[in-house]
Order: C-alpha cells, then structure tokens, then sequence
C-alpha cells in the first residue's frame, strides 16, 4: 500500500468533482484600489468644497493658498477641483458597480 | 454537440459519435495523456484507446452530464498503465514526485498488496472532497486526478507556487487523519 496504490485509486472521485476543476475559474476582481482611489476623492472634494463655501468671508478661509493660486484669484479653483474630484468620483463608482456585479 | 447527443451517437452505434469527441474532447484528452505519459507519440495512442475504450463501454453506461470526466477517467487509467508498461525500470520523475506526496496521505506506507474496497474508498475520499472549500477542492483534484505541476496550478488559479505547495501540504496531512478516521490504509 503505498502511494502509487493512492495515486490509482483516486480515478475513483465522484465525476462531479472532475468536471468542477475542469471549469475555467473566473478571474479574480480586484476592488480595493477602486474604493481608495474614490475615497481621496471624496477627501479632496471635502477640501476643496469647504474652501469654496468660505471664502465669502474674507480673511476667514483658512485655505486662502488655493485663492491665491486661482488666475481668478475669486475661488474658481476651488471650484474646478471640486467639479473635477465629484465627476472622478461619479466614474469611479459606476466603475465599482459594474466590477461587483461581475464578481 | 452536447453530451447528451453525443452519448445518443454513441447508443446507436453511430460512428460519428467518435468524431464529435474528438473535436469536442480531444485536445484536453491528449494534454491530460501527455502530462502523464511525456510523449506525443503515446499520448496520441493514450487518446485513440481512450475512444475505443468509450465505444465498447456506452452502452451500458450512459455518462450523459459527466461526459468529459468519464472520458478524464479512462485517459488517465491508460495513461498511467502504459507509463508502467514503458518505464517499468525507471519511472518517469514528476509522477514519482506526485506518488511521494500521496504516500504522506498513508499513516504506514509499506509494500503490501492489501486491497482497499472501492466504494469505500470512494465514499470516503468523495466526503473528504465535499468538506473542503471549492478552490481547496479544485486544486487538489488539479493536482491528484489530473496530475497538472504547480506552476500550471498556481496561473490558473492566480496563486503563488509558494501557495499552492503549502495548500496541498495541508490538504494531505488532513487527508491522512481523515483516512485515519476511517479505518482506511491503517
């Protein structure tokens, strides 16, 4: 009895066994990335969407850099990046959707 | 074709019922006999017997959903025979590799021709496979029934050889207590 005997003996399995291995496996998906790159995003919008609403006080915005960078000098920036993170997150989620459902 | 028809063919004695498994099954056919034999010369005769083989047992067995796997089956049986018959003196390494690794499934390998039921062993090695997760399950048929090396194991299944190796170190020494359990090779 040894394992040459063993290695025979496993012609034995059930054929459902067989047939199951013979299937392709699907590719694993890969989400995480996904969730982190829409969560600096979200970080990003929150930042720059504070920005924007307090800027109406003058002196107040303790973001005043990204103003001062602004060619509008008005919080256009702020607005722009705002708009941009909040289209980057849209794409994003429908990307992680359509990800889980192929999972 | 599916199954079902070609199993027909092969009930009425119908020849086509050779050629349609052939272009349905007879590349995997080959593949599974040549990974065992290391020839293409005997893998392709591996592949011709396994039709002949089929012919002359349907009927009266009818493997209508388990086609493939009843076909898996008899390719390895002559696989493995004709590999003893042609290497008697020295058998070819990678399969010496994989007996080695079944061996560690027996608590007391010796040299004894005592002969194990076959539905025993059956029932037995069939509820160990059901207890194990899908891939755990898929893996070990891979390696054990189908006889694929670990690199072919680890792309399909997207792990690391380091991965699999020691996966089926594990599913062996649970193996091992589970035959323990059941009184088989003790």
């Amino acid at each position: 009895m040894d394992g040459k005997y063993l290695l025979e003996k496993m012609e034995l399995i059930d054929p459902v066994y067989i047939e199951a291995a013979e299937k392709k496996p699907c590719k694993k998906i890969v989400i995480w990335p996904y969730y982190a790159a829409m969560a600096a995003c979200i970080a990003v919008m929150i930042f720059s969407g504070y920005d924007l609403f307090t800027t109406q006080y003058e002196g107040i915005s303790p973001f005043a850099v990204i103003n001062s960078a602004s060619i509008f000098g008005d919080g256009s920036l702020a607005l722009l990046i705002f708009i941009s993170a909040a289209l980057v997150t849209a794409a994003l989620a429908a990307v992680i959707i359509q990800r889980r459902k192929q999972k | 074709m599916d199954d079902n028809a070609i199993v027909e063919l092969y009930l009425k004695r119908n020849q086509r019922a050779i050629s349609e498994t052939k272009d349905k099954y007879g590349s995997r056919l080959r593949s599974q006999a040549k990974r065992i034999t290391a020839d293409d010369f005997t893998a392709d005769e591996c592949e011709n017997d396994t039709y002949m083989q089929a012919w002359n047992s349907i009927p009266p067995n009818e493997p209508r959903t388990y086609l493939y796997a009843y076909l898996a089956r008899i390719v390895r049986h002559i696989a493995l025979n004709r590999c003893e018959m042609n290497n008697a003196q020295k058998r070819q390494a990678y399969l010496v590799d994989i007996e080695d690794e079944m061996e560690q499934c027996i608590a007391a390998p010796d040299d004894t021709e005592k002969v194990i039921d076959d539905l025993v062993f059956k029932e037995s090695i069939d509820r160990f496979l059901s207890k194990l997760d899908e891939d755990k399950r898929n893996i070990f048929v891979r390696r054990y029934f189908f006889m694929d090396d670990i690199k072919e194991i680890a792309e399909r299944y997207d792990y690391s050889e380091s991965k699999i190796k020691s996966m089926l170190m594990r599913l062996r020494e649970k193996l091992r207590e589970h035959f323990e359990k059941d009184g088989i090779f003790s």
